[in-house]
């Protein structure tokens, strides 16, 4: 009786184990039930339009970055334009010979593939010698810096090569080898040689100076050449003024001559949940046609890929909002949420900017307080300018500036 | 672990769980209008009464759902923990307690869907592929005690107070195959208490028709519960890694669960044979939940009745192997407590059960099997076969008492 009762148990348990085992294993969840009511969760779309999109002038840094504009262009669009590049070798090693008849080369390397102007005009430039002191981590693009037009150091044109060699007059090479040869020669140099500039004699394009792989070449006649790096790089900017911008849009530079700047996303009353969202997207749009109009075809802007919205406290631009400054620094710190890059597409003539992350924030934990949003081109040292739709009422209603919201919403209550 | 079920038990708070133990439920039936000495019983309070023996019952289950609606399929098995009760003489056939843990509803469901969405116009078009799947967990539960008390040979009554808890999770998860949009997704989360209380009243009759039968009839009320209940929007961001709750959304309400009125009469011809049937009528036409009072439209009153047998070979004292256990079948029609696109989701059970009893003492375990048909294809409605089998260990003479002589 008593192994009866435990043999059956035991095929009972076995049984029951087995069924577990074998039903647990048949799930296969369909779509079956999830339409035997209204649904209680929709994928929605929500399309905010910025609202008092206005333009800010705050003149960028333009030193320590990684070009050095220097040129002159008229742009029928955005003025004309002035470019002119300040540049300081560093002095050579301990180790370095310096003969009495050695000559200095300035190595300048170009980026042809971002040249502003007519690719196909000769560019001259005269080099001089800067009469005050500077510093190109202090210069902003707006700034003037005198040099001595009496004291040409070196010309050279630029037609369509890549790279040059700038022979560097002797005398000024002679004050320069000074330098080198003191004891204190580091403290002298920072303060009684102030570098050269790099002066426009024609207006025909602008062209970027790779700043990190333009170096100076001093070759001894009877010893080793050698280079040295460049120790300051910066450049400035005088742009003239246009009347040929459109009503509907405003300009939006690289040099921060011109950023877009509004206060608010509006994502009130949008009813959205953190978690639900999954995309969100500022879209500008590129005045194209603007653009393009009276651009001869063998003239050509430099194209920008990326923007960025940067959230930042108004009173402290551009310092808050500048590469230039170590904040903002890719890799150095950088709040994500703070600065959101975007990306432009040419299909459509659109930036479009990923704040998917930064909506998740402000609907998470409510926008941040003290601060607005910046619109900015990517400040490289080259110069770049786009054209965007404001939301004015004369920018067609389709191309103001717009955020769409893609998330997953409750409509069950 | 299998934990999706009935898809119908996306309304309201779930689908109603019935009070049978196992034993019941392989007849179909509840278990109102007898008792068993030797197997725990929430069904009826009056039943309490005539405890003799400390009793104890806990047990598992599990059940598949094959649904279909219309060209699609689905298949969501459900394991769960069925009720626990511990059951007390205080004066031993006269007045006994009890104490449980039992489900009243059970939301349990999956479902997944796949759609192409087109988002935005002009240049800025996108045609998107979402995924969006519906998982519920949770439901109501009852922490009760209750007291019964066998007036005379013939007559018993008993009461029961109880805390149900309600405890909800509804989530709701969208994925999207282009790289440009996350997952998103939310989860409904309700949570409440209320106090329910209950009546139940038990009568036999011996040698009614002839000598040793034995007549029973069972009545029940359970008086209608408001629960207080929160319902609160959470979610998950950074992969899951951070829940946050949207606190703009929290919202409070009342929901109230229908009275439930249950009778049924059994006949013993012999120790060894009972026939019985039994109903209930539960007024889910009066449900409400403030929290969501859309869905209240899909509620009507509820009906369910059952038949079953059970058979006891061993109390004739037959020597075979067959004869050691207790044998059980019955089925049950239930109306349903919805009433979607003018169909009621009634669901007809058929049931089997089988006891084994210990040698050494009177515990027993409980297996029962069951095959059943939920719901209609009509009006794009979903049709569940149900497959299930629940197991219970009922323990006797633990700890309080056990028979000088075995």
């Amino acid at each position: 009786m008593y192994s009866s009762f435990r043999n059956l148990s035991s095929f009972c348990l076995v049984l029951f184990v087995g069924s577990i085992l074998v039903l647990s294993s048949c799930e296969n969840p369909g779509s079956v039930g999830s339409g035997i009511t209204k649904p209680k969760a929709e994928i929605s779309n929500d399309t905010l339009y910025i609202q008092n999109m206005s333009a800010e002038q705050t003149p960028s840094y333009s030193g320590q970055l990684q070009y050095l504009s220097a040129g002159q262009f008229d742009d029928p669009l955005f003025g004309s334009l002035k470019a002119t590049g300040f540049v300081k070798p560093a002095l050579p090693s301990s180790g370095d010979t310096l003969t009495n008849d050695l000559k200095m080369l300035m190595r300048v390397r170009l980026d042809k593939s971002q040249e502003y102007g007519d690719t196909l005009a000769s560019q001259s430039f005269s080099i001089y010698e800067i009469s005050e002191i500077w510093r190109d981590k202090a210069i902003k693009v707006n700034d003037q810096l005198s040099y001595d037009e009496n004291a040409k150091v070196g010309s050279f044109t630029v037609e369509q090569e890549d790279s040059i060699d700038v022979e560097i007059s002797s005398d000024w090479v002679q004050k320069y080898t000074q330098y080198a040869d003191t004891t204190s020669s580091d403290s002298l140099y920072q303060l009684d040689l102030h570098g050269l500039a790099i002066v426009p004699d024609n207006s025909g394009k602008i062209i970027p100076i790779d700043r990190n792989n333009t170096d100076f070449i001093i070759q001894n006649a009877e010893a080793d050449t050698f280079a040295v790096n460049m120790l300051q790089g910066a450049y400035t900017l005088q742009r003239g003024s246009s009347s040929s911008i459109p009503a509907n849009s405003t300009p939006l530079h690289s040099t921060y001559e011109s950023i877009l700047t509004f206060s608010e996303l509006g994502l009130d009353g949008l009813n959205l949940q953190a978690s639900g969202i999954s995309k969100a997207e500022l879209i500008l749009y590129e005045n194209t046609a603007a653009l393009g109009q009276g651009l001869a075809a063998n003239v050509s802007r430099a194209n920008e890929s990326r923007t960025y919205l940067q959230l930042a406290d108004p009173k402290k631009i551009p310092d808050n909002i500048d590469p230039g400054i170590p904040l903002n620094t890719p890799g150095a710190g950088v709040n994500p949420l703070l600065k959101n890059p975007g990306i432009y597409s040419a299909v459509d003539g659109t930036y479009r900017i990923d704040i998917t992350t930064l909506v998740t924030s402000i609907v998470r934990s409510n926008p941040p307080q003290g601060i607005e949003y910046f619109i900015t081109l990517p400040n490289d040292g080259v110069i770049k300018s786009s054209l965007i739709y404001t939301d004015s009422e004369q920018a067609p209603a389709s191309m103001r500036p717009k955020i769409i919201i893609t998330s997953l919403k409750d409509t069950g209550n | 672990m299998a934990s999706s079920g009935s898809v119908y038990s996306r309304l309201g708070i779930g689908y109603p769980i019935d009070i049978a133990n196992t034993a019941a439920r392989g007849m179909g039936l509840e278990g109102i209008s007898y008792n068993d000495t030797f197997v725990g019983s929430l069904a009826n309070p009056a039943h309490w009464g005539s405890t003799v023996y400390g009793l104890g019952m806990g047990g598992v289950e599990l059940q598949s759902y094959d649904a279909t609606s219309g060209n699609s399929s689905a298949t969501n098995s459900n394991f769960s923990l069925a009720q626990f009760q511990l059951q007390l003489p205080i004066v031993r056939g006269k007045v006994g307690l009890s104490g449980s843990f039992s489900p009243v509803t059970q939301s349990s469901f999956k479902t997944s869907s796949e759609s192409t969405r087109i988002l935005g116009g002009g240049s800025l078009q996108d045609t998107v592929n979402v995924g969006l799947e519906n998982r519920g967990s949770g439901g109501l539960n009852r922490a009760e005690l209750g007291v019964g008390w066998q007036i005379s040979s013939r007559f018993s009554v008993g009461y029961a107070a109880s805390v149900m808890f309600l405890s909800m999770n509804n989530k709701y998860f969208a994925t999207f195959p282009q790289s440009s949009y996350r997952p998103a997704n939310f989860a409904v989360e309700t949570s409440g208490a209320g106090f329910g209380n209950r009546f139940g009243a038990y009568a036999r009759f011996p040698n009614v028709w002839r000598s040793k039968d034995l007549l029973g009839a069972g009545l029940t009320v359970e008086f209608p519960v408001t629960i207080d209940a929160e319902q609160k929007n959470t979610g998950t961001i950074n992969g899951g890694g951070t829940t946050i709750v949207d606190e703009s959304a929290t919202t409070d309400g009342n929901i109230r669960m229908p009275m439930k009125i249950s009778g049924g009469i059994s006949y013993h011809p012999s120790n060894a044979l009972m026939v019985a049937t039994e109903g209930f009528y539960q007024s889910w036409s009066n449900y409400e939940n403030e929290l969501d009072p859309s869905e209240e439209s899909y509620f009507v009153d509820r009906y369910k009745w059952g038949v079953g047998m059970q058979y006891f070979p061993y109390v004739t004292e037959a020597n075979t192997f067959l004869s050691n256990f207790k044998y059980r079948v019955g089925a049950s029609y239930d109306s349903g407590h919805l009433k979607l696109e003018g169909e009621r989701i009634n669901t007809l059970m058929f049931s089997l059960g089988l006891g084994l009893r210990s040698p050494r003492s009177n515990s027993s375990v409980d297996l029962s099997l069951e095959y059943g048909i939920r719901g209609t294809n009509s009006m794009d409605l979903a049709k569940e076969q149900i497959w299930g089998v629940r197991l219970t260990l009922n323990l006797a003479e633990i700890m309080f008492f056990r028979p000088k002589l075995q």
